[in-house]
């Protein structure tokens, strides 16, 4: 056999090294998973919900002969992986609107297409459930709401334990923004490292609670579109922006008292929301707020602490539990280039069903659309209490993109406005804001100065929205219900 | 006039082709990871683009403009630059007279001790990050509860914006200072024995030859440290964003950390205003690592003539 010299050495590596490039460039586009015949992408954002989601494809794809191709995301990680998606052509079958656009972006740039349900499943939306703007566009169904509009983030969680030791309620908990104040310090004194913990590191959540808590203290607000994004939010009356309004200073007011009273976890403005429920679980505070989902991640995580565990509705300047949330967006969008859009219908077509609404609460995450699923799932008794404290507390309230579409346009054309809502929160309780008022009337006079220039660009692109379609006169707030 | 085919000029014709077949790896992948970006940020700067969709409308210089308006940009770049002026002189130097003592033969553990220096370099800086989140806890992190022992504190190294930036500064000094250590230990290996040992025979003390023979040769390699040293700086990314995320309000938003905001980290992502902050900081960069090759090489030049 002939020895390979260096330079034939060489030339065999070389031409090898080609070949295999080239091979791999022949490989390097087989495209995503959904040009894989019979295969569905889903990527969605519900953690909690993954087990779930899994057995409802297993139920429908395997009769369909079909795979679902399935990731979760957390929200953020989301947002990065569709935008990257889209940059490369492989946005999945289905997904969750984690780009952060309204829904009417969504369809006019064509990245979505009407889902296919069955009959069946069309019938089970209640009366008012779709919302044209929302979930259908011109008449077609583009999206459905999988969880109830009766929920905040801001209830009130406590381990009864250590209320009754401070000398608390702790069967309703406090009620009151001073009743929470003095529960706090007294917690404080009673042996917890501190009164109240929360993750402020989270600046939408921190954001959420401060427009939940103005809610509960009076402010009659509008929502567009998904969750509480400050930009979306107004005052329906007016349909001005409400950051400086009485209502949010007084929020502003309650929450830094809580730091000038020294009862708020030293380091909650460099906590996330997860460590810091670790961290009241673990005793080194007293109160937390949260959602409903807070006794499914103890369920999971903690269960020993479900034995102990109370909670009360969002404290409220009164005592009166109210509070207001926009109608739900549309959980799924089928994009434009699925070349599977019946499997996914069929899939979806099951998720409206009862079978799925009890799974959603026994999931206990957001409670679902029908919230008297819950009664019937297997779930603690906190997280029933929970939904049914909300389902008699939190309004619906108006949206401003269900009554003119186009508002969702302006809001896309809108800039961010830093620092934001949650940012000067953040700043305020950890002493970097020294004249909150000033900061929350400059943030609403160039969030407004946006929203005038974003008006002018879609009408002048010949859409129809101007400053009315905020501005809800019959809007109030007289459904919250007193407690027992 | 007719061309004369040399041996030599054949053999070089002929390895020609391997020498691009061998280049072409590099050129690729440099070419796909690094001028590609550059370029496609540049011209991304210019677009009014969220990052998807599209409509890529051409912007001219809007968002240029935008970032010459916006205190949130300045801001970024006022943190960065304080990290520079703060850690950079501070790591060159402690770095060059750890060298020198590490450099020292007569020096026990010398192998010991600079592998101690250098493991924090090899540490991912992200999972460095996010374990000083523990270490520097102020309730219940080993740091303040030496603290609280001595009946300081606690202290909210990474929640309080009046020491978070410090604290960032710290551990990115910490992390980074095994490798400029190095550098300098590379370049002491280029001082020849025989100088030192001429030096030690015409009398010379340690101390005289430390500043007429080390120094001198050491002036040559300030300039390229000093740059090697303030562009790793420039590269913070990872560690703010695992410490501390740019906050709290905005006390650690090194203009890396906003260009990620601007580009993923929010709901209104703007991919086209992110673009033209990270070519401004390109050219901050380029800026800066002049003006500090200029210095140094005056102070090179300098310490070469003394």
């Amino acid at each position: 056999m002939r020895n390979l010299d260096r330079r034939t050495f060489l030339a065999l590596g070389g031409a090898a090294g080609l070949a295999g490039a080239l091979g791999l460039a022949g490989c390097g586009r087989s495209g995503p998973a959904r040009d894989v015949a019979g295969t569905i992408t889903w990527w969605d954002q519900f953690q909690p919900l993954e087990a779930l989601q899994r057995e409802t494809f297993d139920a429908v794809a395997g009769r369909l002969g079909v795979t679902v191709d399935y990731t979760v995301y957390d929200p953020a990680g989301l947002g990065q992986a569709l935008q990257l998606a889209q940059q490369s052509g492989q946005v999945p079958d289905v997904f969750t609107n984690g780009y952060g656009v309204p829904e009417l972006v969504l369809v006019e740039n064509g990245w979505v297409r009407p889902i296919e349900l069955s009959p069946e499943a069309r019938a089970r939306f209640p009366e008012g459930t779709l919302v044209e703007g929302l979930h259908t566009f011109g008449g077609e169904l583009y999206s459905f709401p999988l969880f109830t509009p009766h929920q905040h983030a801001t209830l009130t969680w406590f381990d009864q334990r250590a209320v009754e030791a401070a000398g608390g309620d702790p069967e309703n908990g406090p009620r009151t923004w001073d009743e929470f104040r003095s529960l706090a310090g007294a917690l404080t004194e009673a042996g917890s490292s501190s009164g109240w913990i929360e993750g402020l590191a989270l600046l939408d959540r921190l954001r959420q609670h401060v427009i939940d808590l103005a809610t509960g203290a009076g402010a009659v607000l509008s929502f567009a579109g998904n969750g509480a994004d400050a930009p979306g939010v107004a005052d329906a009356r007016t349909g001005e922006y409400p950051f400086d309004s009485a209502e949010f200073r007084d929020v502003f007011e309650f929450l830094g008292s809580l730091v000038r009273d020294g009862v708020m976890f030293p380091s909650s403005t460099s906590l996330d929301v997860r460590t810091a429920r670790a961290r009241w679980v673990g005793g080194s505070a007293g109160l937390f707020f949260d959602g409903p989902w807070n006794a499914g991640v103890l369920a999971g995580q903690f269960p020993d602490a479900l034995a102990t565990l109370g909670l009360a509705d969002m404290p409220t300047p009164d005592g009166v539990a109210r509070a207001m949330n926009g109608p739900v967006g549309g959980a799924f969008w089928l994009s434009r280039t699925s070349s599977d859009a019946a499997a996914a219908g069929e899939i979806l077509s099951r998720m409206t069903t009862a079978d799925y609404a009890r799974g959603l609460a026994a999931a206990m995450d957001q409670p679902p659309a029908d919230v008297g699923a819950v009664a019937e799932a297997d779930v603690p008794e906190a997280y029933a209490r929970a939904v049914s404290l909300m389902r008699d507390s939190v309004r619906l309230a108006p949206s401003p993109v269900a009554k003119n579409p186009a508002v969702g346009a302006v809001l896309s054309e809108m800039k961010q406005i830093r620092p934001n809502l949650g940012e000067i929160a953040q700043g305020y309780l950890g002493g970097n804001v020294d004249d909150v008022g000033a900061e929350l009337t400059r943030y609403r006079s160039r969030l407004a100065t946006e929203r005038d220039r974003a008006i002018e660009v879609v009408r002048a692109g010949g859409q129809e929205v101007s400053l009315d379609d905020w501005i809800f006169d019959d809007a109030d707030q007289t459904t919250g219900s007193p407690r027992s | 006039m007719t061309l004369v085919s040399t041996p030599h000029a054949r053999r070089a014709a002929a390895h020609r082709p391997w020498i691009w077949l061998f280049l072409l790896p590099t050129i690729v992948l440099f070419g796909a990871y690094t001028v590609w970006p550059a370029l496609a940020s540049i011209w991304y700067s210019f677009l009014n683009w969220s990052g998807y969709g599209p409509e890529r409308p051409f912007a001219g210089w809007a968002n240029y403009q935008l970032a010459f308006s916006d205190p949130l940009f300045w801001k970024s770049i006022g943190v960065t630059l304080l990290i520079i002026v703060v850690t950079v002189p501070l790591r060159v130097l402690l770095a060059l007279v750890l060298a020198i003592f590490l450099n020292d033969p007569r020096l026990p553990f010398a192998r010991v001790l600079r592998t101690a220096f250098f493991v924090p370099v090899v540490a991912t800086t992200a999972i460095i990050g996010i374990v000083m989140n523990f270490v520097l806890d102020p309730a219940g992190g080993p740091v303040n509860h030496v603290l609280g022992n001595l009946g300081i504190g606690p202290v909210d190294f990474l929640g309080d914006a009046s020491a978070a930036l410090w604290t960032v500064m710290g551990v990115h000094f910490w992390k980074w200072l095994g490798l400029t250590l190095m550098y300098w230990l590379a370049a002491l290996q280029t001082i020849p024995n025989d100088v030192q040992e001429a030096a030690r025979v015409d009398g010379a003390s340690a101390r005289q030859r430390f500043t007429h023979i080390t120094l001198p040769m050491l002036a040559p390699f300030v300039a390229i440290i000093t740059m090697l040293t303030i562009v790793e700086t420039m590269q913070i990314f990872d560690l703010v964003q695992t410490m501390t995320g740019g906050g709290p309000f905005f006390s650690t938003l090194v203009t890396e950390v906003y260009i990620y905001q601007q580009a993923f980290e929010t709901a209104r992502p703007e991919y086209g205003y992110a673009s033209a902050v990270g070519v401004l900081l390109g050219v901050l960069t380029l800026v800066v690592v002049g003006v500090a090759a200029i210095v140094s090489r005056l102070i090179g030049r300098k310490g070469a003539v003394r």
